[in-house]
């Protein structure tokens, strides 16, 4: 599991960890019913605090996408991708929006940008076989 | 998870200031910050909260039990290090260990040359001959190595250069990862140790402006920068310290989530960004009320 | 508690051996020595003892430490008062070295006993005056004292050493036995009384000492 904090992201330091989690999930890296690090273990590689892994947890936890057993630790829930793939594309439109919006003051139309990644996948492909 | 302080209402008054009715709580694992402008009272909360003289008013519990009939037992468990090293200034570091030894149940001599050694602290050179980045870390080497459940450390970072004050930080983590020990610390922000504090506490003119989770309070207030015109009037007006110059204006917005929809237009137009606020701007901007 | 007290022990034990130092050269001298040494160098000695080892003292080091206010109090007054013993004591074994198991050495023990009674409050007076006002506060009052102390026994000295009245006037004084049991009593007791409040007024007092 790839896992940083960074302290000028807009987003909280929990919030970060339950990102990056969910991610590694979402793409296989962390498979169902795998432990998770121990909160003190994570707190202290990310030289944050236990409060703060201890909230992440519990949001993960409260979405479903962890299973926390008392004193064993922290395991990967038998979650749903469609879910977390459904979280995810909510976030892509977002971002999206801003693309389009500031492609717009450069004449750039969502056409263009529909052929931009058509030619990413292209090269994805390519490079792939 | 039961507290391991807690302090209701204490007032302390003497010529010339007066601390008023300051309220906290510590749990295990927990490390708060008390912050604020010089003379707002951050020592003598910490002093009173160290038992080093009666609150005039108000309740203080440490570990359950008061000063009054617990002092021994409190002091035992409390590593306390003062801004100011009360420290024999003709011991040496290894005779003021000897000094303070017999007194504490759990002390661990091992811990501390431990700790001389790590923090390059002369041992034996008179405790007056030391540096003052020394005279801290040996405050803080003797503080540790009583084995204590809480620490109190006022201004710990005055003096310490950056690698030393990265010891610190990185003490202080490993001190309260266990989930069982807690600290605060009183400090100026620019001094660094916000990084560590996960709840904060500003003291501002001896009265409490604002207690609230670190990270909670840095996702409420932000930087609103935006286009001239781009925020409509009332949506401006939400915002406090404004700057404005030729190529943008910006504001301090203290609740973000509640303006973050109204923001959306601006910011999705490119009209408006949000930047991260520091933890000094929202205490300057509170003690000072600009 | 025995580390606070070895540490403010310093100041008493090198005090002492210039006293024993100073009180050998007056008896070996001149018998009459002692006469002084028994009226006024205990007055200047036993207060510049307590004066330097609280000037030397961090009673914010030991407010750090897990000791209880009443305990450090106690601790020092016994020091004190232990001290005052040794200095009668010392005063006694010189006298009888000087004039062996004479009446002569039973008028002057009876004088030093009956001036060493007041020694013990003495000492705690010094305690609590420092402990109310500040070792740096007292230093110049004790100091004025011990200077006028050191007039007095001059004073003194001159008149009980004249020739003629010296040793007869010594010699003449024998004090009656119950004195010589009530007044060390009374100012062992006058002592215990003062200890009582001691703890009392440095607790008081202790804070107006450390506020910034």
């Amino acid at each position: 599991m790839f896992i940083t904090l960074s302290p000028t992201s807009p987003d909280p330091m929990y919030k970060q960890i339950t990102d990056q989690v969910r991610d590694a999930i979402a793409s296989g890296e962390l498979a169902a019913n795998e432990k998770l690090p121990s909160i003190r273990e994570l707190a202290e590689a990310l030289k944050t605090s236990v409060i703060t892994v201890k909230r992440a947890y519990l949001d993960l936890e409260g979405e479903g996408c962890i299973i926390t057993r008392a004193g064993l630790g922290s395991f990967v829930a038998a979650i749903d991708p469609s879910r977390l793939r459904a979280r995810k594309l909510e976030e892509f439109r977002i971002e999206l929006d801003r693309i389009v919006r500031t492609g717009a003051k450069f004449s750039i139309r969502p056409d263009d940008l529909v052929r931009l990644i058509r030619g990413i996948k292209e090269e994805h492909d390519g490079s792939d076989a | 998870m039961d507290p391991m302080l807690e302090a209701r209402d204490l007032c302390k008054s003497y010529e010339g200031f007066s601390l008023a009715k300051v309220s906290l709580t510590l749990s295990p694992g927990g490390i708060l910050g008390v912050f604020g402008p010089n003379g707002a009272g951050k020592t003598t909360l910490i002093k009173l909260l160290a038992g080093q003289f009666p609150a005039d008013a108000g309740d203080l519990r440490l570990f359950h039990l008061g000063y009054d009939e617990g002092e021994r037992e409190i002091k035992d468990r409390v590593g306390y290090c003062p801004q100011e090293p009360p420290y024999y200034p003709d011991y040496t570091p290894v005779e003021l260990a000897r000094f303070a030894a017999p007194f504490y149940s759990r002390w661990d001599g091992a811990c501390f040359y431990g700790l001389l050694d790590r923090f390059r602290i002369s041992a034996h050179k008179k405790f007056r001959h030391l540096s003052a980045g020394q005279k801290t870390l040996f405050s803080l080497s003797l503080a540790l190595s009583h084995q204590p459940d809480l620490l109190l450390l006022d201004e710990p970072a005055a003096g310490l250069d950056d690698a030393n004050r990265r010891f610190l930080q990185d003490t202080l983590r490993a001190f309260v990862g266990g989930g069982e020990k807690a600290v605060l610390i009183s400090s100026h922000v620019s001094d660094g140790l916000d990084e560590v504090a996960e709840r904060v506490l500003f003291l501002g003119r001896g009265a409490p402006i604002l207690a609230a989770d670190k990270e909670e309070l840095l996702a409420r207030w932000k930087w609103v920068h935006f286009r001239e015109g781009a925020l409509d009037g009332a949506l401006a007006a939400r915002l406090t310290a404004m700057r404005h110059h030729p190529f943008g204006n910006s504001g301090l917005c203290s609740d973000f989530p509640a303006m973050s929809a109204s923001l959306a237009d601006a910011l999705a137009a490119g009209d408006a960004r949000v930047e991260n606020a520091r933890l000094s701007d929202v205490l300057v901007h509170l003690t000072q009320g600009g | 508690m025995l580390a606070i007290v070895r540490r403010s022990s310093f100041f008493y034990v090198t005090h002492f051996l210039t006293y024993v130092m100073m009180s050998l050269v007056e008896t070996v001298a001149g018998r009459r020595g002692i006469a002084v040494f028994i009226v006024s160098m205990a007055f200047i000695w036993l207060p510049s003892s307590v004066l330097w080892s609280e000037r030397n003292e961090s009673y914010a080091f030991l407010r750090l430490l897990p000791v209880r206010d009443r305990d450090v109090v106690r601790a020092k007054l016994l020091l004190g008062l232990g001290a005052a013993a040794v200095y009668w004591l010392w005063l006694s074994l010189l006298a009888l070295a000087a004039w062996g198991a004479t009446p002569g050495f039973f008028a002057r023990f009876s004088l030093i006993t009956v001036v060493a009674s007041s020694w013990p409050p003495l000492v705690a007076l010094c305690y609590m005056g420092i402990w109310q006002r500040g070792a740096r506060a007292m230093t110049f009052p004790l100091l004025t004292l011990m200077v006028v102390a050191f007039i007095g026994a001059v004073g003194f000295g001159r008149i009980i050493l004249s020739p003629g009245r010296g040793d007869v006037l010594l010699g003449r004084i024998s004090v009656p036995w119950p004195l010589l049991l009530l007044l060390p009593a009374a100012g062992l007791a006058l002592f215990l009384l003062l200890a009582r409040v001691a703890p009392r007024i440095k607790w008081k007092n202790d804070e107006h000492l450390q506020l910034p």
